[in-house]
Parts: C-alpha cells; sequence; structure tokens
C-alpha cells in the first residue's frame, strides 16, 4: 500500500516537473510537427 | 503548429470538458462538432471542402458496394482517393519533373505545365485518403458491415485528436466504441493526462532542442565521420520524438474522450532486424501498407522482392512529393530485400542468442540511421555526408 502511493507521487512529480519543462522551454515559433505536413 | 498552439489547448479546455457533461445521447454529436471546428479552425474551408466531398462520396459508396451494387464503384471510387491524394501532392512535382524531362530532350513544355500551381493540399489528406481506402476495402473485399450511420462515419473521417496525422484509425476498432460513449474513470483519465504531459515533453524539450544542434552540425562547412554519424543519430531521434510525441498527445487526447485508437510506436529502435523495425515503426500506417498494398500486391506468395520493393516506394513516396522520400523507400525496401533473402539462405544468421541479436541490432540501427540522412537532406548533401564518412580528421 505504501509504495503504491510512493510510486504515485512519484509520477505525479515526474510528470509536474516535466510540465514546468514544457512550459519553459515552450517557444511560440517551434517547428511543425514533422508528420504534420504529410 | 496544431497541438502547440495556445488555440489547440483552449479549444480542449472546452471540448473535453464540455463532452463528460454532455448527457450520453448527445457525446456523439458535440464530439462531431467539436471535430468540425477543430478541421475547419486549423484547415479552414479550402481544407475542408475537398475532404467534406470525398467523405461523403465514400459513405455512400460503400453503402452501394455493400449491397452489391455496382461493384466497379469500388475501383472507381479508390481511384479517386488515390487521385485526389495524387493531384494535391504530387500535381506540382510531376510538373517541374515534366518540364525538366522536357527542356533536357530540347522541347519547350507547354505554357500551362510551365505555369502549373495547384492548390494547397488539405491538412491531412495523406490519412483521410489511407482511412477512407482501408474503410472501402473491408467492406468490399473483407465483406465488413458497412457504416450506416453518417454521424459516426463522420467523427470516424475527422475525429479531431487523429485528424492532422493520425494515427490512422481503422474502422471495425473504432466505430463499435461510438455506440457506447462514456466518460473515462480516473483510472483511465490520469494516465491520458500522463501520456499527454509525456508527448509534449516528447516535442518541446527533446525534438525542438534536437533541432537546434542538428542546425548547427548541419551549417559546418565540411562533414567528416563524427559530424555525419552524429547527424544521423540525432535526426533519427528527432522524428522519433517528434512524431511520438505527437501521437503521445493524440492518443492521450482520445483517451480522454475514452476512446481507444492505434499505437504508432513500440520501441522502434530496439529493433534487431528492418522487419522488426518497420513493425515498430508507425506502425498504424506500416501495418497499413502491409494490409491494403503489400498482402493485395502478393506479399509473401509470390515474387516478394518485388512486392516489398512496391511497398516500401510507394511508403516513401507518401511521405512527400521529393526524390529523396522515393530514394528513402527504395533504400527500406533494398533492406527488406536483402534480409529476406539472407534469412532464407542462411537462417542461422538470425539466431535469438544475445550475441545475435546485438549484432543484429547495430547493423539494424546503423541501417536505419543512414536511412534518416537520405529522409532529411537532398541526395547531393547525402552524397557530401557519405563521402565525409570516409574521413575521420578536423574538417576546418
Amino acid at each position: 500500500m505504501g509504495l503504491r502511493w510512493l510510486k504515485t507521487i512519484a509520477s505525479v512529480l515526474l510528470h509536474l516537473l516535466m510540465l514546468l519543462a514544457v512550459l519553459a522551454l515552450w517557444n511560440n515559433t517551434a517547428p511543425q510537427f514533422i508528420y504534420v505536413a504529410f | 503548429m496544431l497541438f502547440l498552439e495556445p488555440w489547440f489547448w483552449s479549444f480542449a479546455a472546452v471540448a473535453v470538458p464540455v463532452y463528460w457533461l454532455c448527457p450520453r445521447r448527445l457525446k456523439l454529436y458535440w464530439l462531431l462538432g467539436a471535430s468540425a471546428v477543430f478541421h475547419y479552425h486549423f484547415a479552414g474551408p479550402a481544407g475542408m471542402t475537398p475532404i467534406i466531398c470525398l467523405a461523403i462520396v465514400t459513405f455512400f459508396v460503400a453503402l452501394a458496394v455493400s449491397a452489391g451494387r455496382a461493384v466497379w464503384l469500388f475501383a472507381a471510387m479508390c481511384s479517386t482517393l488515390v487521385g485526389a491524394l495524387a493531384f494535391y501532392k504530387y500535381g506540382t512535382f510531376v510538373a517541374q519533373n515534366v518540364t525538366t524531362a522536357l527542356a533536357a530532350v530540347r522541347v519547350s513544355p507547354p505554357a500551362w505545365l510551365v505555369s502549373w500551381r495547384q492548390p494547397a493540399a488539405p491538412l491531412g489528406i495523406s490519412f483521410f485518403t489511407f482511412e477512407f481506402v482501408h474503410y472501402l476495402y473491408e467492406v468490399r473485399v473483407k465483406r465488413r458491415e458497412p457504416i450506416r450511420n453518417p454521424f459516426h462515419f463522420a467523427v470516424f473521417a475527422i475525429f479531431f485528436p487523429c485528424l492532422a496525422a493520425g494515427p490512422i484509425k481503422r474502422f471495425p476498432d473504432f466505430v463499435p466504441q461510438l455506440e457506447t460513449l462514456r466518460n473515462p474513470s480516473v483510472a483511465t483519465a490520469w494516465p491520458a493526462v500522463q501520456r499527454i504531459i509525456r508527448g509534449l515533453f516528447k516535442k518541446v524539450c527533446i525534438a525542438d532542442l534536437l533541432v537546434e544542434y542538428i542546425v548547427v552540425f548541419e551549417k559546418l562547412p565540411a562533414f567528416n565521420a563524427p559530424i555525419v554519424i552524429l547527424l544521423a543519430v540525432l535526426q533519427g531521434f528527432r522524428i522519433y520524438y517528434d512524431f511520438a510525441g505527437y501521437t503521445d498527445i493524440a492518443v492521450g487526447m482520445a483517451q480522454l474522450l475514452n476512446l481507444r485508437v492505434p499505437e504508432n510506436f513500440n520501441r522502434p529502435y530496439f529493433a534487431t532486424t528492418l522487419q522488426e523495425f518497420w513493425r515498430r515503426w508507425h506502425m498504424s500506417l506500416s501495418s497499413w501498407i502491409r494490409d491494403y498494398i503489400y498482402i493485395p500486391l502478393g506479399g509473401n506468395r509470390a515474387h516478394q522482392a518485388l512486392n516489398l520493393l512496391a511497398a516500401m516506394i510507394l511508403c516513401g513516396l507518401w511521405h512527400g512529393a521529393a526524390w529523396n522520400f522515393a530514394a528513402w523507400g527504395v533504400y527500406h525496401g533494398v533492406g527488406l530485400v536483402t534480409e529476406a533473402g539472407m534469412r532464407r539462405v542462411w537462417p542461422g544468421l538470425f539466431g535469438e542468442s544475445l550475441a545475435h541479436r546485438l549484432v543484429g541490432w547495430l547493423i539494424c540501427y546503423t541501417y536505419v540511421c543512414y536511412g534518416w540522412l537520405i529522409f532529411f537532406y537532398p541526395m547531393g548533401t547525402v552524397l557530401q555526408m557519405t563521402k565525409g564518412l570516409l574521413r575521420w580528421g578536423y574538417v576546418g
């Protein structure tokens, strides 16, 4: 039970960090997704 | 930029919660309305019109074909769909190449050919074409029951998470889900949110960052082996993280609506053979090519090498109207044919031991990475890079 909660908290933190990184690196002139052009 | 535009996230912030709040009988219509708004925003009326026309005709043709009437309609409709794709994607390419060829033999090309400029290709036309051809083929050849509800067909056609670049859906898997639209449970919604975040991370923090480095290396005055190897590896990761990021957002968004769509990747760079690579890379496209080009051509039963080559050249050209895409298709076709031949002559080479798999992985990964150079660069540059592979020293 304890381990499950620990994994959940770690996953939430990891995804929050990813989201922060995305927001920090957000670039309005980023290249288009490659496959959208196809 | 599609999934990276603030408009998309504002749209999703309204479309998804309202979908959840909708009574069950209205969910389908909300989904269709939201998809239409998405389509209109990104494709505009000029991009929507050809797709809507093709979708309406496909819907009725499938009904006629399934009723056993006018079977020739199937061939005519498939030709129309492929013809529309060819017109929008390859018109200018063909016109330019014919003009060049005529000029080479000192024949002056007609004025209309020189000035040929077709309208821009509608958003996602390659993906629409594949889904419609798949639909017609399944109804005609595999005798599947066609979609009789036009709203179901419309959602299948323009479902917004997959509209621009797939994953290419299969109607027998997707449409039955529309019969019983429900809200996702927390156990489904949270992984969906995680997946969307991971998708954004792959695109913004990995793929786009790799582009910054790639641009620097591309600008070097000459290539040597370490630079070319680095470029090939970086381009391989860039295209993977770019498209896997897109796919994660699309699949995650569909999951938020409690709908399943196909996966596109299964750790492709861990493949130990080219055949395995193509079973793991852009799976919704590679399985489409297998089912609707390779197998109808004869598959493994007759002239396998020619079938493989034809399927891979078409796969290459599907990516765009340029010679480097065709060359990339030929390159992978030749690789697959060679591998199939070796498998027949020396089956022992493809053993399951660790050593076999390690060597297999190294060969496969090297082959795929060199392929990305052909995919991304014009032939002249690839030639320069290939010559650069023979140079290990410093180039200033």
